[in-house]
């Protein structure tokens, strides 16, 4: 997800890394198959806003580089 | 007999689970803390057709089988508490995620009552929900409430005692279908896909256009550039009305205290138990007066906190700050305690709970006391305008500042890289939709907040300030180095002229107070400590007046008052500081707010901090790290400045 630019709207196909995390994520309903767009990003490595569902979070780049995403088809 | 149930309130954070705890308990509640645990909870009563119900709000949380202190704490409660129903409030313009916690929280074995919060925020969105239908579907019950509005609290009360009263008979219920329920551990997709289930026949959803108030706003104030602008003024704002606004309410209070104390000094005669007088106008009136004085400041600050709180702007703080604190090796969410330091370092500490890392909050808390609280502003206010010039104020008191955020972002970094080592929490936060918070909610977290301020730090200070009075007062001197009342009483029948006969008068006078506090116990010890502060350019009076820091910090200026021996130092503030401005040179005025701003916290945040990392080896470390930091940076610029 480190490539995604602002304003544009994501499958997510995978997520990897520590299993804390992805459960963490996966509650906040952060999860494979749901869509999620992307709304800010202060910078290439800084945190970013995105928008999954109804809800909005900031996560930063140890959480979104290990967030794998495609387009939507 | 009255029939006594207990219920607990569990929900994500910010669905308005606590506009709905105050809702239902009234003004009963009260905040209490589990042993061993870092998380508050609170709890609250309601009567209802005879019936005592003890409701406790867990904190907000997404997952109960996460390991984080919030989740720890809810399941501490359950477990303990063995409730009779449980509430799972939900907010109902984001059902699907909500429900998550929901589901788990049903596999509890206690009776779940599904409580539909936001229900107009859900229609504005465009949800249409039928709680009947999503009731038959989960096989809870369910209510509906918009609980800033008050609306459906009068059926949810009715329904709690339904529940409770039938709870002995009511089956718990069942979250796993047929076909799951051989599964030991249901999997997250599984969770999410009967949740699907449950929302597919309840809930339509019809797009509406018209303005979405939450993306307006996040594209300004979460702006790169802009955003940190805002930020910046804002606070600039909040400081402001802290400091400018409180300071009427403060004078109001410091004259009450004064004609407390003048009433005192005209009804009970200085000879009927001097002891008990000496002690109620310097020990108690003095020492409490000393707190609630700041009172005003805390309770605007408060204010100010809460109104932003409850607007959901404080989660877009720690976002367009991340890289800021990232850079210090701590993480965005650190910001918001370390806001809360330049009020008071007691709540901010409290307020670095919602850190999940323990070496990122330990991090914070140890560097926490260098955020120049307000108590501090009482010694700048002494000594900048008694040494500096009026064109140096403002960049002196934005001096000391600085220097407090330039020393905790080095110290942060130490620490992180040394102590408090390992990598660093992903930062994940919920940037919740803006509200306008009722004016109710606002206050009562307000005072919620001041309430702990006053009982925690204020019963510390009390005792303490009773006991630097003790030191500061005994024992009383037998013999004087010369005959003052003779002095005195030849004096008076001098010819000489009145103003040079009441100069000197009140030359002697000082010289005797100087020599009686120089017996007592501190007196003796700041001698003791003299050689050891000499070489930051303070004398023993200084060391006297630290002493006293030690319990408040504000309680400097009024100990420096006292080894000064000028008498009713708040009425004649120009005295002191002209007494000053003769002892000492702008230099060692300077080195006194470095010392006072980096040295040691007051007793009332080592307490704190004791209390919050369980561990008194950290409050310790932090009041002597602190202090030989302190001492070694105001040695390098006292003997570098004396040498320019």
């Amino acid at each position: 997800m480190s490539e995604v630019d602002s304003r544009r709207s994501m499958k997510i196909c995978s997520i990897h890394g520590d299993e804390a995390y992805i459960r963490r994520l996966s509650c906040m309903g952060i999860l494979c198959g749901k869509t999620i767009s992307v709304l800010r990003r202060h910078g290439r490595r800084g945190a970013m806003m995105i928008q999954a569902g109804d809800s909005r979070f900031a996560l930063d780049v140890g959480l979104y580089e290990n967030i794998e995403v495609e387009e939507e088809q | 007999m009255t029939k006594k149930y207990t219920v607990v309130l569990a929900g994500n954070p910010n669905c308005g689970k606590t506009t709905l705890f105050n809702a239902l308990t009234g003004s009963h509640q009260h905040i209490g803390n589990y042993p061993g645990v870092t998380v508050e909870k609170k709890e609250g009563s309601l009567k209802l057709h005879g019936a005592s119900i003890r409701i406790i709000d867990l904190p907000g949380m997404y997952d109960l089988q996460a390991h984080s202190p919030e989740e720890e704490v809810a399941r501490s409660v359950i477990e303990r508490e063995s409730p009779d129903i449980i509430i799972s409030v939900v907010d109902s313009s984001s059902l699907e995620r909500n429900l998550f916690l929901t589901s788990q929280l049903m596999e509890k074995g206690i009776p779940v009552l599904v409580v539909l919060n936001m229900a107009d925020t859900a229609e504005k969105k465009g949800y249409v929900i039928d709680p009947h239908l999503l009731s038959e579907a989960m096989q809870v019950d369910i209510v509906k409430t918009i609980g800033h509005k008050n609306q459906g609290i009068t059926s949810l009360k009715e329904k709690i005692y339904q529940l409770c009263h039938q709870s002995a008979t009511l089956s718990p219920p069942t979250v796993l279908p047929k076909s799951l329920q051989q599964k030991k551990n249901i999997s997250t997709e599984d969770r999410y896909r009967i949740i699907g289930e449950w929302l597919h026949s309840a809930v339509t959803y019809k797009k509406k256009p018209g303005s979405r108030l939450t993306e307006k706003l996040d594209d300004v104030l979460t702006h790169p550039f802009w955003g940190v602008v805002i930020f910046v003024g804002l606070m600039y704002v909040v400081f402001s009305l802290v400091f400018i606004v409180g300071a009427p309410f403060m004078e109001w209070i410091e004259s009450f205290f004064s004609w407390t104390s003048s009433m005192i000094v005209q009804f009970w005669p200085a000879t009927v138990y001097p002891f008990l007088r000496s002690l109620l106008i310097e020990g108690i009136i003095g020492g409490v007066g000393g707190v609630i004085v700041f009172l005003p400041n805390i309770l605007l600050l408060f204010l100010a906190i809460a109104f932003l709180e409850g607007t959901g702007y404080m989660s877009r703080v720690a976002f367009i700050m991340d890289g800021f604190m990232e850079k210090m090796n701590l993480h965005g969410k650190s910001i918001v305690p370390m806001l809360l330091g330049f009020g008071c370092s007691v709540p901010a500490i409290m307020a670095t709970r919602t850190l999940e890392s323990r070496q990122e909050r330990m991090t914070t808390m140890m560097i926490l006391p260098l955020m120049s609280c307000g108590a501090r502003l009482t010694i700048y206010a002494l000594l900048i305008p008694a040494f500096f010039p009026p064109n140096l104020h403002g960049p002196m008191l934005w001096l000391m500042y600085f220097i407090g955020i330039l020393v905790a972002m080095v110290a942060a970094k130490i620490l992180r890289k040394t102590i408090f080592k390992g990598d660093s929490v992903p930062f994940l936060i919920e940037l919740p939709e803006y509200r306008m918070p009722t004016l109710k909610n606002i206050l009562l977290e307000m005072w919620n907040q001041s309430k702990e301020y006053l009982k925690k730090a204020g019963s510390i200070i009390l005792i303490l300030s009773v006991l630097l009075w003790g030191l500061a007062s005994f024992p009383k001197i037998q013999e004087y180095s010369q005959d003052y009342q003779s002095s005195m009483q030849l004096l008076e029948e001098s010819t000489l002229a009145e103003s040079q006969k009441e100069t000197e008068m009140q030359s002697l006078l000082q010289a005797m107070q100087e020599e009686e506090l120089a017996y007592t116990y501190a007196g003796r010890t700041g001698r003791f400590l003299e050689p050891a502060i000499k070489p930051l350019g303070f004398d023993w009076k200084i060391g006297t007046a630290l002493i006293g820091a030690l319990a408040a910090k504000e309680m400097f200026v009024a100990q420096l008052g006292i080894v000064n021996a000028v008498r009713d130092t708040e009425e004649n503030q120009v005295p002191l500081r002209d007494k000053l401005r003769d002892q000492y040179t702008p230099l060692v005025a300077f080195c006194i707010m470095l010392f006072c701003l980096i040295s040691s916290p007051c007793v009332a945040t080592c307490a704190v901090t004791r209390r919050e990392s369980n561990s008194w080896k950290w409050a310790l470390i932090q009041f002597f790290g602190l202090t030989v930091i302190a001492y070694i940076l105001t040695l390098v610029v006292y003997q570098v400045g004396s040498l320019l």
